[in-house]
């Protein structure tokens, strides 16, 4: 050890930080006090012995008394002391106050020669001594001494990166490193270096080369990669942090009864600090210490969180894993996690909650609707049914004027070319924590395949935060995940059974454990592109600061399995790739797609998450978020999914689909005023026929088929009444030009993702669009009464084999 | 390949016409051209001047907005569809008419505003053009020609931005070229045969691309000019059971019955022929641009195409059959100038100078074509009317004259007679002109409603008036009128001589035209 403190001193000598005398003095604080003390630290630790001594002696502990409003150190007082007295005699002015006494940090209480040495300076002042450790008097030295301060860090971090350099476990650089004057990423560097060392005979060239490979792109320490890359398990790398930082690991204990938790505790800390933070306190040690679970020992942002909550406490660390933290915190919060994930949004703004279906005004408006139209069709038949013929071709006319506008503005303004993310021109280092949900229920068979997806993903894996969102009581799936050991990105989180039992409670259950910057979804059988994350984070940190998603493309991989699945490929290229685009150049609000729509986590949280009530609440959260002021954008990156490919499974897909989309156009038209008072008139009407007029399409295309398939066999004459003069043109618009428009759009679309096998099929759409209206007459059965019940797509029925990468 | 891309600079200083607040300038422009066209149009209507073509397309309009029902059966087989129902929609042909030449004159200045040469060259180059006798003509008289060159001008710059591509996505102009081309459909017959020339052209165009890409973008602009086909085929089978209707029944607007016996026809060989011909006499500076563009070009032929589609379209119309001699149809060359100049770096003197002769060669050879009568009377008559000559003593311009002169008597009387119980019997695909002069259908009895046949059986009980075709007119075989009527009273239809009928004074009977008025 005294080889490397030599090193350290003949470093800081040569680079002009200190002098050889103040090294003596350094080195003698060290080799006599601190090595002391830290022979003691596994028991008391340093603040617990000062503490003490403080009690005893009725002083105060220069932590505690800072605390007091009106308290600082005076770092001018220092400089009437050479750093020579300081350190020898373990001193630190802090404040002279009007009545001529001074605030004094000290070590050794009642020091005479202190009080001479002050005396010298201020004679005839009173003492008023506090208590500090030996490594808080030497940083307050070092930090005013030195002044500067950063500078020196950077070239301590540089000397320790350096191969050679041995000083390490010296106590000066670690108690550099937790009273945080290094940052601790610096000495975790050198710690993970250790570990290297210690690691490299086990690795292969390869991943020796993958995983410097990963740390000269994105910075980040070489634990987290091994650990994240699966080459180092969590508990292998607590072991080997242990090495230096000699705490106990509790991961063992986790979710037995051998750990004791102090419940009420940790009810005091938000649960969203200790996930982002990686700690949970388990219990009181005594009157003055806390017991807590930490993933990364030098973090002292712990210590402040607990600080401020307890101040004067002693923290006590135990190590754990991110998952023993994730455990804890499911283990002891899941009731107000659960209730949370359904009842937050309700009980916040229930006018956007989709828990009540129809309010009064709206059935109100409804019955009285229909009775103005029996008491018409009892009066005037032909008139009333001509009318609605007439109201409902122009509402086509415009329908698919306004979505030829949006296609040929989305196909001008895009182009699904999937780019490196090296050319999106940031840097990597930079690169956030991004959390990725993926609900899942009852697809254990997907699970594998989803883990090889996740692995694929173009995103520093250290800074992935994958959370398995899985319902309690679905043990297969749950087996099927534990047996797949996924790496150490992904965290299980079990939902607990209540109801109603619907995608984005888990969702909102899952936000909770989040800890990116960033977040996304994804669907089990999801293959996204590898550099969609990447994509995402680019578009926000280019992107206004009100954009709160950005989604992304969403096609099929089993595009060729049969005409559905054809048809199906078709209706997403021209939804993702021309509409949505399309909406985004216009500004107008984008109803969300089911999976890959990637949000600011703050901005989510603060929009209440999703609507548990509501079956599409993707699309309800894209509206909601415009309706707040919040900008929804498109990302130019694809999410290969399972088109579904039997008819039944579709309609029951698509029924929850047009169903949600009922709910959510009734959710936002409870009060059309405000609505347009939130969104202007332009979004609301863009809104209004984008939502709405799905709908009334779906519904009503089935019964203008039907008519004109009638007249086609009969050639009734009585047909001329529904379409008077006008209305036969414009029927004939709708029938011809909006059918031909249909079909063409969405060859465009298909043609741009250059899927030439699939264009003749587009000339079968009207076919298509039949299955989608009888969904709609499904989902509106379902709409009064089963409003909130989840149809289930079943995945994994298809034929085709997923690859990924 | 020449960068034609690289000169193509967006507002470079060199383009200084409308360098300057663009946009506001084009508004100001546009609206010029609105209340110029608008005011000339009224102008020419108030002097007794209607084009046939805008009469047709009115009295389509009329019939669709107005009936009398069931109007569809007279409109659904009529051509162009986009223009009748467009006219319909707008109440007017001429508002379509001056909206379209807004657009196109618009489009015109601003192109050469954008061109690589000193503002004199600009400005005097646009005079000349919309100077031009065709231009002029065609904006005046013909919306079917007027919306086409719209969409000839829109459908060659996008071939030429696949050719040299900007700053727009190869598959988005794709589409592009299908929703422009499709429209041809809708406006002119000819375009169905051009549809082939237009995937030839494309398929060359995206020569660099691999053969799926190739077909897949020829299915794309295929489908949808196969939509527009296919609509156009269906309205006709639905109005009349005949999808092609539209060829061979009267008043169907492929061939105005006004103007159908100065109708042309020749082989393909000759065709190319007279069309070179007139090229060279009318818009030469065409041709010399197209020579000029094709020979510094390392993709000749493409370009060739791309600039020979409207005289494709015109050599199909001659060889089909569908060509009459006027000077509108030139029209689009002079549209399409800008278009080709803006592709041509000018920076030699002699090249503007070239240009400029060219220019002055097309507008004094088609001054000498109009002042020589060599066009349609329609035309002659507008020429000489804007021009304040007095009309050539020449017999077809005079019988057409004659003509005219008669509908708006006609027109006028129907007018001051039409009460709300007046019935009037007439043939509308052959009269159309009188009933857009007439502004409304109410009380008329036309040959597509049902109590036609009753009011030909007993036009003493059902009719007040009676419009038919005159003992000299050309057009009383094919009159649904005045044909079983003769037929009924043992008159020869062909005589040329006047119909009478028991119970009916004749108020008016002129060569073209006889009224019959109830006792």
């Amino acid at each position: 050890m005294s080889d490397r403190l030599t090193q350290l001193g003949f470093y800081l000598i040569s680079r002009g930080y200190i002098s050889p005398e103040h090294w003596q003095l350094v080195q003698h604080v060290m080799v006599q006090t601190l090595q002391q003390n830290l022979d003691q630290l596994d028991l008391t630790s340093q603040s617990q012995f000062s503490r003490e001594i403080a009690k005893r002696l009725h002083q105060s502990f220069i932590a505690g008394w800072l605390q007091i409003p009106g308290h600082n150190i005076d770092q001018r007082l220092a400089h009437r002391f050479s750093t020579q007295q300081l350190l020898k005699l373990e001193f630190f002015p802090c404040t002279l106050s009007a009545d001529n006494t001074l605030a004094i940090a000290v070590i050794h209480f009642d020091h005479p020669e202190i009080t001479q040495v002050i005396h010298q300076v201020w004679p005839g002042v009173t003492l008023n001594q506090l208590s500090i450790t030996k490594n808080q008097l030497l940083a307050l030295v070092m930090s005013h001494r030195l002044g500067r301060l950063p500078q020196f860090c950077e070239q301590l971090r540089q000397s320790l990166l350096t191969k050679d350099f041995q000083g390490i476990d010296s106590p000066f650089v670690k108690a550099l490193a937790r009273s945080g004057y290094i940052a601790n990423q610096i000495y975790q560097d050198q710690v993970d270096r250790q570990i290297w060392q210690q690691m490299e005979q086990r690795l292969t060239p390869a991943q020796q080369r993958e995983i410097q490979g990963v740390q000269a792109r994105t910075g980040s320490p070489l634990g987290d990669i091994m650990t994240r890359l699966g080459y180092l398990s969590e508990l292998d790398y607590q072991d080997r942090l242990n090495q230096f930082a000699k705490l106990p690991i509790i991961s063992m204990l986790v979710g037995t009864d051998l750990l004791e938790v102090d419940v009420q505790l940790s009810q005091t800390f938000k649960p969203r600090e200790m996930m982002d933070h990686h700690f949970f306190p388990l219990a009181w040690v005594g009157q003055h210490s806390l017991q807590v679970v930490v993933r990364n020992p030098y973090n002292s942002e712990v210590e402040s969180i607990i600080h401020r909550q307890f101040p004067q406490t002693e923290v006590i660390k135990v190590l754990g894993t991110e998952r023993d933290i994730t455990s804890l915190l499911a283990q002891y919060f899941h009731k107000d996690f659960s209730e949370r994930a359904i009842y937050r949004l309700l009980k916040r703004a229930p006018h956007e909650s989709a828990a009540r279906v129809f309010t009064a005004p709206q059935l109100l408006i409804l019955y009285g609707l229909s009775v103005i139209g029996v008491w018409l069709l009892f009066y005037h038949f032909w008139g009333t049914l001509a009318s609605i013929m007439l109201v409902l071709n122009l509402f086509f006319v415009v329908a698919i004027g306004f979505k030829l506008i949006l296609s040929v503005q989305g196909l001008k303004v895009r182009q699904p070319t999937h780019g490196q993310w090296e050319t999106l021109n940031f840097n990597p280092q930079s690169l956030p924590i991004y959390t990725v949900l993926v609900p899942v229920y009852n697809e254990p068979e997907v699970i594998p395949i989803l883990i090889e997806a996740l692995r694929q993903l173009d995103y520093p894996q250290e800074k992935l935060d994958v959370l398995l969102l899985l319902e309690e009581k679905d043990k297969v799936t749950l087996e099927a995940s534990r047996a797949a050991n996924p790496p150490g990105f992904v965290r299980f989180i079990l939902i607990p059974d209540s109801q109603p039992k619907t995608k984005p409670k888990a969702c909102n259950y899952g936000l909770v454990f989040a800890r990116g910057e960033y977040l996304t979804i994804y669907d089990a059988e999801d293959i996204p592109d590898p550099d969609q994350l990447l994509k995402a984070v680019w578009a926000f940190k280019n992107g206004p600061p009100n954009l709160a998603c950005v989604q992304a493309a969403l096609n099929y991989f089993n595009r060729d399995e049969n005409f559905l699945t054809r048809m199906f490929t078709l209706e997403y290229s021209y939804w993702f790739d021309c509409l949505l685009p399309g909406l985004e150049a216009f500004q107008f609000p984008i109803p969300l797609g089911g999976t890959s729509n990637h949000f600011r986590t703050d901005l989510l949280r603060q929009l209440g998450g999703w609507d548990p009530f509501n079956v599409t609440e993707d699309a309800d959260l894209g509206i909601r978020a415009s309706q707040r002021g919040y900008v929804v954008g498109v990302i130019n990156s694809t999410t290969y999914e399972e088109a579904n490919c039997q008819t039944k499974n579709w309609i029951r897909q698509r029924s929850r689909w047009i169903k949600g989309y009922m709910q959510t156009w009734l959710v936002h038209n409870r009060n059309p005023w405000k609505s347009i008072r939130k969104l202007g008139f332009k979004n609301w009407l863009a809104y209004q026929f984008f939502i709405g007029g799905t709908i009334v399409a779906f519904l009503s295309s089935p019964l203008l088929w039907l008519i004109y398939f009638y007249w086609l066999l009969t050639r009734e004459t009585w047909l001329v009444h529904l379409f008077p003069s006008w209305t036969l043109y414009l029927s004939l618009v709708c029938l011809l030009l909006g059918n031909a428009l249909g079909i063409y759009l969405n060859i465009t679309a298909v043609f741009r993702r250059k899927y030439f096998q699939l264009l003749p099929y587009a000339l079968l759409n009207p076919i298509y669009w039949q299955l989608h209206s009888m969904a709609s007459y499904m989902a509106l059965w379902q709409l009064f009464t089963k409003p909130f019940y989840w149809e289930k797509t079943q995945h994994g029925l298809s034929k085709v084999k997923k690859q990924t990468g | 390949m020449v960068s034609v891309r690289s000169k193509n600079k967006r507002g470079s200083p060199l383009s200084p016409l409308l360098s300057n607040n663009q946009g506001a300038a084009l508004w100001l422009l546009s609206l010029l051209t609105i209340l110029g066209l608008s005011s000339l149009i009224m102008g020419l209507d108030w002097q007794g001047y209607m084009a046939q073509p805008t009469a047709f397309l009115g009295s389509k309009a009329l019939l669709a907005v107005q009936g009398p029902e069931p109007s569809f059966v007279a409109t659904g087989y009529a051509f162009p569809p986009l223009l009748v129902y467009g006219s319909a929609l707008v109440r007017s042909p001429v508002t379509v008419q001056v909206l379209c030449g807004a657009v196109l004159v618009g489009t015109i200045v601003r192109t050469m505003g954008r061109l690589e040469v000193a503002r004199f060259w600009q400005i005097l180059w646009s005079a000349l053009l919309l100077l031009h006798p065709a231009l002029g003509l065609m904006l005046l008289r013909d919306p079917t020609w007027v919306a086409t060159t719209l969409l000839l001008l829109i459908t060659t710059r996008l071939l030429w931005q696949i050719l040299y591509p900007q700053d727009l996505p190869l598959n988005f102009l794709v589409v592009l070229v299908g929703l422009s081309a499709s429209g041809l459909m809708l406006l002119r017959f000819e375009a169905w045969w051009g549809l082939v020339f237009i995937l030839i052209t494309l398929w060359c165009l995206l020569w660099q691309e691999t053969w799926q890409y190739r077909a897949a973008a020829l299915f794309i602009v295929g489908t949808m000019c196969l939509f527009a086909i296919g609509t156009c085929v269906y309205l006709n089978w639905l109005a009349t059971g005949n999808p092609l209707a539209f060829l061979s029944q009267p008043g169907s607007g492929i061939r105005l019955p006004g103007l159908d016996s100065f109708l042309v026809q020749a082989g393909l060989g000759e065709s190319i022929l007279k069309i070179l011909r007139w090229m060279l006499q009318i818009a030469p500076v065409y041709l010399l641009v197209m020579l000029w563009l094709m020979g510094r070009t390392q993709a000749p032929l493409q370009v060739g195409l791309i600039i020979a589609l409207p005289i494709v379209l015109l050599l199909i119309n001659l060889w089909e059959g569908l060509y009459t001699p006027n000077l509108s149809q030139f029209g689009v060359y002079l549209a399409l100038l800008p278009l080709l100049l803006e592709q041509l770096p000018s920076r030699q003197s002699w090249r503007k100078l070239l240009i400029t002769l060219g220019l002055v060669l097309s507008l004094v050879s088609s001054g000498w074509v109009l002042q020589t009568n060599q066009v349609i009377p329609d035309e002659i008559l507008l020429w000489r009317q804007l021009t304040h000559q007095a009309l050539p003593e020449l017999q077809p311009v005079q019988a057409y004259h004659q003509m005219t002169i008669e509908q708006r008597t006609i027109a006028t009387y129907l007018f001051q007679m039409g009460q709300p119980q007046q019935h009037i019997l007439m043939d509308d695909r052959l009269h159309f002109p009188i009933l857009y002069l007439l502004h409304h259908t109410e009380g008329l009895i036309l040959p597509h409603q049902y109590e036609f046949e009753v009011a030909l059986e007993e036009p003493e009980q059902w009719v007040n008036l009676i419009v038919v075709a005159g003992a000299q007119s050309p057009l009383r075989m094919q009159d649904a009128v005045r044909r079983p009527l003769a037929q009924q009273r043992n008159i020869d239809p062909e005589a040329q001589e006047g119909l009478t009928l028991p119970g009916f004074k004749t108020v008016f009977d002129f060569p073209n035209y006889q009224v019959l008025q109830r006792l």
